[in-house]
């Protein structure tokens, strides 16, 4: 279990020679995650998602807070993280096979070097559960966007991670393959279970995935609503029309234009001419 | 090229391949043809004089008429070339390597790296004549000092230009600083360090053409100086256009060498 109990995030920016500018960007954020739950992080553009992904991934470390993965501190706690962005940085001189065992190649500082034949079984299975028999030889420019990134996506569960982190990982596609791609990492999901937290600003796309959505509030941000997703899986693209789900979308759309910092402000000046 | 095409030219006679990549190429080859024929043209209609400026068919004449000459000379300045660039790849690459590993060493080695490199070679070849002599290591010395700068700077740049992506990456699955360097850092450079290479390949060629006009006493460089001494600005030209010939043969075995080795970075 992930627990993010109390966190903020700050960094200072200069501005010319001495001015110094503190810019809180997340406050006071709360978040329980369940084993081998499946949860979207959501909110308006530059509030921070990507800092509390980063902050996860132990990337950067919290200024205040803490967050604890099975009762322990993220850094002292032994846990394998799988991690798929929008930039799939598949390397071009290797194939996708190669890409994928680049992982356990250099994993652990090579520990895990001795098992490579194994992990090339499983990099096969996972490329072909996303669709991609065939392909192993190829390089990365050979496939598509939507293709790269089922190699992303395998490269990040080669380890069979417990927590699989997803920062808009499908945020350069189209909407027709970004859609197919929901039902390949839904796929993946319910083949490996990984504990997913997947970062967007694609309201349907965090509703059609996960069972539950975190919305966050504009710069500091902060959980300001939680949002429970009952549908039954594995989901069909059909979904996305039916009366419900339209509805859970309008609500978390309004929640998320409402913290939009102009509407802000635009409430403000309302206030005021009363 | 597409499996019909490479059948097709199996089928072909080496002549009719000839006419094809003629055909192929026709606008360079009309160009060059062209600046010859103007050349050519100018020199008999304005009646210039030959040690002012010798007409192509002067200049080939003076190249047959010298053929051993030129051709031993060619060789010693192309050794010379190839010898000081192969100590600046080696070395160059080795610099590269290292401030492009650590930050640190950067930080360190480049102020006096980019310092010697400002220095203007003409002038420190008198300098190098003092401590060196009047032998090869001088002209080695001077190819060297010419050439090594880009090849660095483009090793550096290949692995200081790692994706910020990449390093999180690396950093996430607990991989080691040096397999970020060896796995990423290394084949990413590979294409930086053989697009310096067709810079300084021709850097080693001026390098070594510069060093033998000063105090040479032998190679290209020589006979253009000796040449001009006693007016046969043919012979000179000739000579010139020799080594031009060569540093154009060794740039595009280096692009086909770059094409060949990271197919990755040209499609």
């Amino acid at each position: 279990m992930i627990e993010i109990k109390n966190l903020s995030f700050s960094y200072i920016t200069r501005e010319g020679l001495f001015r110094r500018t503190k810019v809180d960007v997340l406050r006071n954020i709360n978040l329980k995650i369940k084993k081998n739950d499946f949860v979207s992080i959501i909110g308006p553009s530059g509030c921070g998602k990507s800092t509390l992904f980063r902050l996860i991934a132990g990337l950067e470390k919290p200024i205040t807070g803490e967050i604890r993965i099975n009762g322990k501190e993220l850094e002292q706690a032994e846990y394998d993280i799988g991690l798929a962005a929008q930039n799939p940085i598949l390397l071009p001189w290797r194939t996708n096979l190669n890409n994928i065992l680049l992982v356990p190649e250099v994993a652990d500082n090579g520990g895990r070097k001795h098992r490579l034949k194994e992990y090339e079984k499983t990099a096969k299975e996972l490329l072909k559960t996303v669709g991609l028999e065939g392909f192993f030889d190829r390089r990365p420019y050979e496939l598509s966007g939507g293709m790269q990134q089922r190699v992303n996506l395998c490269r990040a569960l080669i380890l069979m991670p417990r927590l699989l982190l997803l920062d808009e990982p499908f945020g350069a596609l189209d909407e027709f393959t970004r859609e197919e791609l929901w039902l390949v990492l839904e796929r993946l999901w319910l083949k490996y279970s990984p504990t997913i937290v997947l970062v967007t600003h694609h309201i349907d796309e965090a509703i059609f995935l996960s069972n539950k959505v975190y919305i966050l509030s504009s710069r500091p941000a902060t959980v300001i609503h939680e949002e429970p997703i009952n549908f039954s899986r594995p989901r069909k693209p059909a979904l996305r029309y039916t009366p419900v789900f339209v509805k859970k979308a309008g609500k978390i759309k309004e929640l998320i234009v409402k913290e939009r910092p102009c509407a802000k402000e635009g409430a403000a000046n309302v206030k005021s001419l009363h | 090229m597409s499996k019909a095409c490479i059948e097709n030219m199996e089928k072909q006679t080496v002549i009719s391949w000839l006419l094809d990549s003629i055909k192929a190429n026709i606008a360079p080859i009309a160009i060059i043809l062209g600046f010859i024929g103007v050349w050519q043209i100018v020199t008999i209609v304005f009646d210039i004089p030959t040690y002012l400026l010798p007409s192509p068919t002067r200049v080939l004449t003076a190249i047959a008429n010298n053929s051993v000459l030129l051709y031993n000379e060619t060789i010693f300045t192309l050794e010379t070339v190839l010898i000081g660039f192969g100590l600046a790849v080696a070395i160059g690459i080795g610099l590269g390597l290292l401030i492009g590993y650590s930050p640190f060493i950067y930080k360190s080695l480049s102020p006096l790296i980019v310092t010697i490199n400002a220095i203007p070679k003409v002038a420190l070849i008198p300098i190098l004549m003092i401590w060196l002599g009047l032998n090869v290591t001088t002209n080695l010395v001077t190819i060297f000092l010419v050439s090594f700068f880009p090849v660095m700077m483009n090793t550096y740049t290949g692995l200081a230009t790692i994706e910020k992506e990449t390093k999180d990456f690396f950093k996430v699955i607990k991989a080691s600083r040096t397999d970020l360097f060896f796995k990423a850092g290394i084949p990413r450079a590979i294409p930086y360090i053989l697009a310096s290479f067709k810079v300084a390949i021709t850097l080693a060629i001026v390098g070594a053409i510069l060093a033998e006009t000063l105090f040479g006493t032998r190679g290209i460089g020589y006979i253009v100086l000796f040449a001009t001494k006693d007016y046969r600005t043919d012979l000179a030209i000739g000579a010139l256009i020799i080594i031009a010939l060569c540093g154009v043969a060794l740039f595009g075995l280096f692009s086909a060498l770059e094409k060949r080795l990271c197919p990755w970075a040209y499609r």
